[in-house]
């Protein structure tokens, strides 16, 4: 009857999801590219702007994803373009939960018109894709990093508000809402304490999954023009340089590479997320 | 409602004004397909310390009563007045209101598996619900009145629970949690509405009994809202019986159980089990509850009643003496005790 025996492994208190296996991959690499981002200056090996070898030389040794067409290492251009993206994302994700936890949150709670006006501007902002709006408004501010950022939280907003006000509206009519308002719970009181907290979950997955697209976004952006300019060494823009040189396959590919790391561990952390509070939901 | 009411002890209310005094209340929904009439014209008070119970089936109008009085409904038209000590209680506008609630008058809910915030600790929304109340109260101040409470309403290890999140509760112990909060900021009145409906048979009895011994030490008048007659047979002063959003039968408990005034009223306690008398099956009473969307003209009892006489359909009773009762019966009440002795 061995086969009744259970490992000592099985019977130890399993990590949550979301620290056990991919997601634990994904948090590790972003982990690293964050680490990358914040200390990249202290130990960059070449400068990311200066030629530091000939133009357009391949995978080497020295220069491991080979050099531009301007003679500067790919991939110290890459891991300063972390420093870009990174922060980038992050603070469109930031301001985009904000006005959207806002938005979202007036919207469920207070209900009627204010419900009617603000849903109905999310539905006009969701109504085009993201990428073309964002385009337009980056567009209409002018080129530049900033101005793709700020078109960005303006894209990404109402996918919150409306992923906030629906759980919103499910949590405000649970039974111990009602019992806070009969004993004299205020709605700030309720709103903040009792409907919040129960309503973050899905917001909390999306931004984690969302990070990455926002990231692939910002490299979008930029890819057309629209964002970060050359010299500078964010991804989007190195692979508009790296599509002049068709042959010279490691210059686009690099950042391309930096891009699918980013997004893959964003994906793997978000879907660990989602099932971590799934579990917790039907255990309730 | 004045003093003569049957069933009201004159000594209690001699020279005494009822706490909350509800009278003709009416509460109509409106849905898609027309106007449910869940309260119409209610009339009743409640006196400081006394404990009334309210009795009805589901959709009685019972819980929507004291949800009305406590500005807790919504989409519906309310009509007609509640006082708290004098002051209106429909039509207040929610800030004040919101002040008269849990430190005035508090309310607990059927069940208590729901009814806790389960994102935070118990000793944490009490102090919530008590800072709500009185804003300058420190936070460990609040924690340790929360402690104090909990250890009122019998939680052992209270100083530990505090830290418990409700889920790490069994259901009564949640209910004694709810109590507690309840009596936290130290109501005149509390609203019961069916408190023990979802525990089993072995833990009603303890929130009885908890919820008697805390009426008796805080001079707390009860307002019971349940279905099960045999709480009500320990636990309160005096009833009122609903049926289809009115008062069908109002009096002390005593001689209401022991003389009932109108056919409801007999049909429920028919269906107790007695322990004087065999009986196989158990009576109940035939039919449905009355629809508050298709009321039938003339007393909602009728179609279901054994009594019923032909006025009984042409227009609806209103409450009348019925020996030591009020009851709304043509046929019992008023000139039918010929009857009533007939079936006695």
């Amino acid at each position: 009857m061995t086969a009744i025996a259970v490992p000592a492994a099985r019977i130890r208190r399993r990590r949550p999801a979301w620290l056990r296996g991919p997601s634990l991959i994904g948090l590790i690499s972003l982990g690293v590219w964050a680490l990358v981002a914040v200390t990249i200056p202290l130990w960059t090996p070449n400068d990311p702007l200066a030629p530091v070898a000939g133009r357009l030389l391949g995978p080497s040794v020295k220069h491991w994803m080979g050099t531009d067409a301007l003679g500067r290492d790919v991939l110290t251009r890459t891991l300063w373009g972390a420093r870009i993206s990174i922060p980038v994302a992050v603070t469109v994700i930031i301001s985009a939960v904000l006005i959207g936890t806002i938005i979202g949150a007036a919207a469920g709670f207070l209900g009627g018109w204010v419900d009617a006006v603000l849903m109905r501007l999310v539905d006009i902002t969701m109504a085009f894709p993201p990428i073309l709006l964002a385009m337009a408004i980056t567009a209409s501010l002018g080129p530049g990093i900033r101005n793709a950022l700020i078109a960005m939280v303006l894209v990404w907003w109402p996918i919150y508000a409306r992923l906030l006000r629906a759980q919103v509206v499910a949590v405000r009519q649970r039974e111990y809402i009602d019992s806070a308002v009969a004993i004299g719970a205020s709605r700030w009181l309720i709103l903040r304490r009792y409907v919040l907290p129960m309503s973050y979950t899905p917001v909390l997955v999306n931004a984690t999954m969302d990070f990455g697209q926002v990231v692939l976004l910002t490299a979008s952006l930029s890819f057309i023009g629209l964002g970060a300019r050359p010299p500078s060494p964010e991804w989007g823009a190195m692979i508009t340089e790296g599509a002049t040189n068709f042959y010279q396959w490691w210059i686009a590919a690099s950042p391309g590479i930096a891009i699918l790391l980013v997004v893959l561990a964003c994906n793997f952390v978000g879907d660990a997320l989602r099932d971590s509070f799934d579990v917790k939901e039907v255990t309730r | 409602m004045s003093a003569d009411v049957p069933g009201v002890d004159s000594n209690v209310t001699a020279g005494r004004r009822p706490i909350l005094s509800v009278s003709d209340l009416c509460v109509t929904f409106t849905t898609s397909a027309g106007p449910a009439r869940a309260v119409r014209g209610v009339t009743f008070d409640v006196y400081p310390g006394e404990s009334v119970a309210i009795v009805g089936e589901s959709g009685s109008g019972k819980s929507v009563t004291m949800m009305a009085l406590l500005g807790m409904v919504a989409n519906a038209d309310i009509s007609g007045s509640a006082t708290y000590r004098g002051s209106e209680l429909i039509g207040m506008e929610v800030s004040r209101l919101r002040h008269i609630r849990g430190s005035k008058v508090a309310m607990i809910f059927q069940d208590p598996m729901t009814s806790l915030n389960p994102v935070l600790t118990i000793g944490r929304q009490m102090s919530l619900v008590m800072q709500a109340h009185q804003p300058d109260l420190s936070k460990k101040a609040a924690r340790t009145r929360a402690i104090e409470l909990l250890d009122q309403v019998a939680i052992s290890q209270a100083a530990r629970r505090c830290d418990s999140y409700p889920h790490e509760l069994s259901g009564g112990m949640r209910q004694r949690v709810m109590i507690a909060m309840a009596i936290s900021n130290n109501p005149e009145v509390l609203i019961a509405d069916e408190p023990t409906t979802a525990l089993d048979v072995t833990v009603q009895a303890q929130i009885m009994e908890l919820l008697g011994d805390l009426r008796r030490d805080h001079h707390l008048a009860m307002v019971l809202i349940t279905h099960d007659l045999g709480v009500v047979a320990g636990a309160a002063d005096r009833v009122a019986v609903m049926y289809a959003g009115r008062i069908v039968e109002q009096g002390a408990v005593g001689p209401l159980f022991a003389d009932p005034g109108h056919p409801y009223t007999r049909g429920l306690l028919d269906c107790l089990p007695r322990l004087d008398e065999r009986h196989e099956i158990r009576a109940s009473i035939a039919g449905v509850p009355a629809s508050p969307m298709s009321l039938p003209p003339g007393c909602p009892f009728a179609p279901r009643c054994s009594y019923v006489e032909s006025r009984c359909s042409e227009s609806e009773p209103f409450l009348e003496r019925h020996h030591e009762t009020l009851s709304a019966c043509f046929v019992l009440a008023g000139d039918g005790l010929a009857a009533a002795a007939v079936d006695g």
